[in-house]
Order: C-alpha cells, then sequence, then structure tokens
C-alpha cells in the first residue's frame, strides 16, 4: 500500500494548477480545507468494477484520499493501479473495524512522479448497485417474479469480494414450474378451482336418513324423502351437518378442500404441499454517507 | 355307574326318550349337527363328482367392482389403525371411509393421519357429536359411488382376500347382500372366547353356509358385510339400530334381492373376554332379532297376501322366530315337564344321557367344520372346547329367553345406549 505524508500532498496540490486560486489556498492551508474539500491522508481500498457491474478483481487497489468533499474527492494512486473502467467501490476502514463503501466514478487523472493522481465523484455503476433497491428483490409485475436488478453474477462477485453480506430476507412459496408467485386457496381437489360451493347435510333422527339439505326441502316445509315424514324441527327430529364441497367448474365433490396454489404467471393449478420454497435473497452493505466522512477517518 | 346308566336308559318307555330327544332338539348345537352334516356329505359328493368330470380349472376370483370400504365406530382410535392397514392393499379398486361418531378419544386423528398418507384412497370424516352407527353409515355411503360398498368394524382385521372373496357373489346381479366369516381373534385368551372361537366357527362359518344354500339367511353382521351400493341408496340406507344389519339384510331381501355368504371371506374380530361382557353383549345382539325385526317391523313379509311376500323370506322367519325365539321357551317348558316327570326328575342319568347325546352331536357338528376348514390345525384346537359347548349353549339360551322376553314386554332394544338418547327419542318404536 501506497503511503503519502499529508504534508507533502498539501504541498504538491499548492503546486498544481488543478486546484483554485492562490489566495483561497493559502486560507485553506491555515485550516486544512482547500476548494471545500477536508484535506487529508487517509489510506483506502478501491475496487475496480467492469462496465456491467461486475468487480473486475477481488484484490482491492490501494488508495490514499487526499481531499474530501461531500460529492467528489481526490485520490493518489500506484503507477499501476489504474483501472480500465472509471467505476470504482472504495472502501473505507473506520477506526472500530469496520467497512463502509461508496461507489464512485473516476472524472479525471494525472500521472505524476509519486504516482497517479485522480479526481474522483459519488455515482457510477458501483453507487447503483449499492443503492439499497439494488440490493432486496422486488417483485416484478410482468413476471411475477421476485427479482434483483442486476445479474447474480454481479452479486456474487461483489459478496466474493466482501462488498456485500449474503442474507435471507424471507421465504415464498412459488409455482414449481415457473418459478413465479402463486396465490393460494383451499379448493377443489381435482381441478384446483376456488369455485366450491358448501353443501350442508341433514340427518333425520328417526330413520337415519342423511342427504343434503336440499333434498328435505319442500315449498311448504321440511320433509324426509326417505320416511315421508312432514314438518322436521332443528334439533328435534334433524341435525344439520357440514357436508361436502362441490366444486362449480367440474362438478367433483369432496368433504375436504386442498391447499391449492394458482400460478400468477404461467396459470398452473398445483397442491400446496407442491409450491417451491424459494429463498429471497438480499444483500447487505454498510455505506458511507458522504465522500467528505473520509477525512474523519484518518 | 355305566350299568346302572344302561339299565335306566333301556327301561325308559318311547315317549320318555322322545320327550329327552325334544329337550335336545331345542338346543343349537344337536340341530345345527344335523343340517350342517347333510350339506357337508352334499358338498364331498359334489366335490368328488367335480374332480372327476370337470376339465376346466376354477378361476378364483375373477369379478372386480369398485368396492368402499367403510369403517364406521366411536372411540376406537387404538384399534382402527390396524383395521385400516389390514385393507390397503389388498385390493385394487379400494376407496376407504372412516366415520368417527364423535369419540372423545383419537379416532379421527388416527384416521386423518391415514387419509394424508393415503390421499385418494382413505377418507375420514368426522362428526363432532354422537348420532348413532346407523346415521354414520349414511353418511359414508353419501361419499362413495363404488358399486359395493362393505362395512367393517373398525376392531376388525381382514384377511388380505377377504374383499376379493366377499366381491364374488356381486356377480350374480340378483345378489344384494353378501354375508361373511367373522372369526374370533383373540379364542385363546381364556374359556369365555375359546366358547366363542368354536361357536363362530359353527354357527357362522358353517351355519351360514347352511342357511344361504336354503336361501334363509337373515343377516349380513356388522363386523363385515358387502352390499350392492344401489340397494342402499333405493332404500336409503341403515335404519336406527340397534340390529341395523339385520335390519338392511331384511330389507334388502324385502325387495326381491338374494342375501349369500361368503365363507372363506374372514374378518377377525375381538370377543369379550369376560362372562359379564359376554352376556351384555348377548343381551344387545337376541333381543331385537326375532322379536323386533321378525315379529314386528318386518312380519307383513311373511304374510301370504302381502305384496313383498315370498316363500323364501316366510322360511327365513319361521326360521328366526321358531329357533331364536320358540325354542328358548321350548327349553323352559320342556325343563319343566322334566323336573315334573316321577320318573326323570330326580334321576341324574336323565340330565347325564340328555348332555352325553348332546356331546356326541358336538363331534358329529366337528367333521363339517373340519371338512371346510382351510386352517384345519387352528380350528382343531379350537374344535376341542366341544365337550363343555352343550353347558356354553345352555347359558346363552338362557340370555337369549330373558332377551326375548324383555323385548316382548318392554321393547327393551328402544332403551339400548347402543342409539344416542336423542335419536331414540323420536325413531319409531316397532
Amino acid at each position: 500500500m501506497t503511503t503519502v505524508d499529508s504534508k507533502s500532498v498539501v504541498r504538491d496540490e499548492k503546486q498544481s494548477d488543478a486546484f483554485g486560486p492562490a489566495a483561497s489556498q493559502a486560507e485553506a492551508e491555515s485550516t486544512n480545507i482547500e476548494h471545500g474539500r477536508s484535506i487529508c491522508s487517509v489510506p483506502l481500498s478501491a475496487f475496480a468494477l467492469t462496465s456491467d457491474g461486475h468487480i473486475a478483481s477481488p484484490e482491492p487497489i490501494a488508495a490514499v484520499a487526499t481531499s474530501c468533499g461531500d460529492g467528489s474527492a481526490s485520490l493518489s494512486l500506484g503507477w499501476d493501479a489504474l483501472p480500465a473502467h472509471p467505476s470504482l467501490v472504495l472502501a473505507a476502514s473506520t477506526l472500530d473495524g469496520r467497512t463502509l463503501f461508496a461507489g464512485c466514478v473516476l472524472t479525471s487523472h494525472k500521472v505524476r512522479e509519486d504516482g497517479i493522481h485522480c479526481e474522483i465523484a459519488r455515482g457510477g455503476v458501483g453507487e447503483r448497485v449499492l443503492a439499497e433497491e439494488s440490493r432486496v428483490p422486488t417483485l416484478n409485475t410482468e413476471f411475477f417474479q421476485y427479482r434483483l436488478p442486476y445479474a447474480d453474477s454481479v452479486y456474487e462477485s461483489w459478496s466474493r469480494a466482501g462488498i456485500l453480506k449474503r442474507t435471507v430476507l424471507d421465504r415464498v412459496l412459488v409455482c414449481g414450474k415457473c418459478r413465479s408467485v402463486a396465490t393460494f386457496r383451499f379448493a377443489c381437489r381435482q381441478c384446483g378451482s376456488g369455485r366450491v360451493a358448501h353443501k350442508m347435510m341433514a340427518h333425520h333422527f328417526a330413520c337415519a336418513f342423511v342427504a343434503p339439505v336440499s333434498e328435505f326441502e319442500t315449498a311448504e316445509t321440511l320433509k324426509c324423502p326417505n320416511c315421508q315424514t312432514k314438518h322436521l324441527v332443528a334439533g328435534t327430529d334433524f341435525e344439520y351437518m357440514p357436508g361436502d364441497n362441490e366444486c362449480d367448474v367440474c362438478g367433483w365433490s369432496d368433504r375436504e378442500l386442498e391447499q391449492t396454489g394458482h400460478c400468477l404467471n404461467c396459470d398452473s393449478r398445483f397442491a400446496a404441499h407442491k409450491a417451491v420454497e424459494q429463498e429471497l435473497v438480499g444483500y447487505h452493505v454498510e455505506r458511507l454517507a458522504s465522500l467528505a466522512d473520509i477525512a474523519d477517518l484518518g | 355307574m355305566l350299568n346302572g346308566w344302561h339299565l335306566w336308559l333301556t327301561s325308559r318307555t318311547w315317549d320318555e326318550v322322545a320327550l329327552l330327544l325334544l329337550g335336545m332338539s331345542l338346543l343349537d348345537g344337536p340341530r345345527y349337527c344335523v343340517a350342517t352334516a347333510i350339506t357337508c356329505i352334499y358338498d364331498w359328493v359334489c366335490g368328488i363328482k367335480r374332480s372327476l368330470f370337470s376339465k376346466q380349472p376354477e378361476v378364483e376370483f375373477s369379478h372386480c367392482p369398485s368396492v368402499c370400504v367403510m369403517v364406521v365406530g366411536l372411540n376406537e382410535g387404538s384399534g382402527l389403525g390396524a383395521t385400516i392397514e389390514s385393507i390397503i392393499g389388498t385390493y385394487p379398486r379400494v376407496e376407504i371411509v372412516v366415520v368417527d361418531d364423535g369419540s372423545d378419544d383419537d379416532m379421527a386423528e388416527v384416521g386423518r393421519a391415514y387419509a394424508s398418507q393415503h390421499p385418494g384412497i382413505v377418507r375420514c370424516l368426522s362428526r363432532p357429536w354422537r348420532g348413532g352407527k346407523s346415521s354414520a353409515l349414511n353418511i359414508a355411503a353419501t361419499h362413495t359411488t363404488a358399486e359395493v360398498v362393505i362395512c367393517v368394524d373398525a376392531d376388525s382385521h381382514l384377511a388380505s382376500d377377504a374383499i376379493w372373496e366377499i366381491v364374488q357373489p356381486f356377480r350374480d346381479e340378483n345378489v344384494g347382500a353378501v354375508s361373511a366369516t367373522v372369526s374370533v381373534r383373540n379364542c385363546f385368551t381364556n374359556f369365555v372366547t375359546w366358547f366363542q372361537g368354536l361357536e363362530y366357527l359353527q354357527s357362522i362359518f358353517v351355519g351360514r353356509l347352511v342357511a344361504a344354500r336354503l336361501n334363509v339367511l337373515p343377516i349380513a353382521s356388522g363386523a363385515l358385510a358387502g352390499f350392492r351400493r344401489e340397494l342402499l341408496v333405493r332404500l336409503g340406507g341403515w335404519d336406527v339400530g340397534p340390529g341395523e344389519d339385520l335390519d338392511i339384510t331384511v330389507r334388502i331381501r324385502r325387495i326381491g334381492y338374494r342375501v349369500t355368504f361368503a365363507q372363506y371371506a374372514f374378518c377377525h374380530t375381538e370377543a369379550p373376554t369376560t362372562w359379564k361382557a359376554l352376556v351384555k353383549q348377548r343381551r344387545r345382539w337376541e333381543g331385537d332379532g326375532p322379536v323386533r325385526h321378525f315379529s314386528r317391523k318386518h312380519i307383513d313379509m311373511a304374510k301370504p297376501w302381502h305384496r313383498d311376500f315370498r316363500l323364501s323370506n316366510m322360511f327365513m322367519f319361521l326360521d328366526g322366530i321358531t329357533f331364536n325365539l320358540l325354542c328358548g321357551y321350548g327349553m323352559v317348558i320342556w325343563s319343566v315337564m322334566i323336573l315334573l316327570h316321577p320318573d326323570m326328575r330326580p334321576h341324574p342319568y336323565a340330565w347325564m344321557t340328555f348332555y352325553i347325546v348332546s356331546v356326541l352331536a358336538e363331534i358329529v357338528a366337528l367333521g363339517p367344520l373340519m371338512y371346510y376348514s382351510r386352517q384345519r390345525k387352528h380350528d382343531a384346537i379350537v374344535a376341542l372346547a366341544f365337550p363343555l359347548m352343550p353347558a356354553y349353549r345352555m347359558l346363552l339360551l338362557g340370555v337369549r329367553i330373558f332377551s326375548n322376553t324383555a323385548e316382548i314386554i318392554w321393547r327393551k332394544s328402544f332403551t339400548e345406549p347402543h342409539v344416542p338418547p336423542h335419536v331414540r327419542a323420536v325413531t319409531w318404536r316397532w
């Protein structure tokens, strides 16, 4: 890792044409602030990214933050450390041992005797991957699948680099065929339709006859269709009992309904026990609130 | 002693010998021996004839209708699992409907566990409160469309080929119900179960064969019985019990269908193990048959001018009423006659003769039993109880007389706890 004396960095930057007028430099020197940035010398790690968001190499580049502002900062890199793609992820270690990450993009660089001096700004693909909406799966309303915005390989490379930590956020039951989200209901065992009508049965005590209540009902009274006894009184002459459920679609009749899944994507119906349990995986990261905070870590 | 007995016997007049023989004919054992011996000899001759002249091998099981086995019970959680296990896998087109009639034990849980293990084969229906066996059977019957319905008691185990055996007679479209053989599973527990073991073999395994041949079989026992489902629908299912198995069988006969017997469809059931439990069971069984059903509810079937009259049904009623009702009272009259007879009353030889001839009749009845038996070694051991069987039969005859009398006078079967009180209160009293 390249270590740079903070006073020499300040001296170099004073000589540089790239940074503001001399008067403000003098003012900043007295307060360690230059162009609204804190002058510092904080060792950092930087992960180079590819254009599609993958970590180019799990081995970080050593860097030193020489000045930090809210949305931009200056870095000093080794001679051979200039990344191929301008997107970076900065990793800054805190005094209590945590590592904070921020996505940056290289805006300019200068090759000098002691290495490469570059300007970075917060943003780029790294910052987009680190954003919360990129780390928590959301329901895709076209396919009804929980998805993350980037390819799995992106998250895997970030996890391997130790930036993202894989976390199981929830478990959901999905269709075994297409892995899409399904709705569940108690439905017909035969066709899986939720359009079932519950039939009530009646048990006539005197003759032990059992049939659906509809068979007992006549225009004027309740009458046992077996023994023809009329004017039946519930509780005294007969009792109501739970009967079968009859499917309006296929006509199947059964006492017990089955918990059935209906896939919102492919429309297939399946018994709940045949649904596939899918883990909703998210990623956790500790983000650097502002690039200006890097100065406090020195 | 033998000389004395011989002298006493040879000095009897023909009237006195006839009186002794009359008493024996009133007991079940000696009566069975005659009918079963004739049937056995007939089958033996037919068997020889068939083996000599028939060249076509017999196809054992050629009829395979769809079957629904209905297992209905109250607080039978402990035995239900074994009953279901004995059914599953023994027949290809079988469904099992378990009905828990408001049990307090874990019967419903056991049933549901099997239903979840065997979806599409086992179904469990549970009612929150008790409604009686008949309505529970009727509930089960509404949940099937199978051609044949088989009722099995929740504490009975079926032999592996029992369903195959019981469905074969349904090839004949005139057969409406099929009775099966109920055997005692715990027959070697003690003397009580041993006697019952031999009694079941004689009265069901062989006795029902004879009754079925004569077309006077009135019952397909609730422990294992097969019914043509369309007839159950036509008849409105089972009527309120007790004796619902006898009742439904008689009603099937009433509409012109035959009741036959599948001799080798075995169901192994648990018999009472104490005399008290046995007497209680028989008091429940005996009263409702000849009095409640034959003499009251279905007596019109035996009247020649009634539209449901059939000769075979009349003989069935005569058989039931004579042997199950009148013979009991005949035995009481006979005992009084013996006691009043000046020469027989003081003589132990009279009772000795009666008992020895009864035992000889039991021995004769063992011949057909052994002829038909497929497990002769087991049945031969069970048959060793024969010397005490006349005494056992006398005891049961006493229970029968008591039950019949209670039914005639007080209609005792309508106060049986077998039927829930709210059902008993509103059902018709025949």
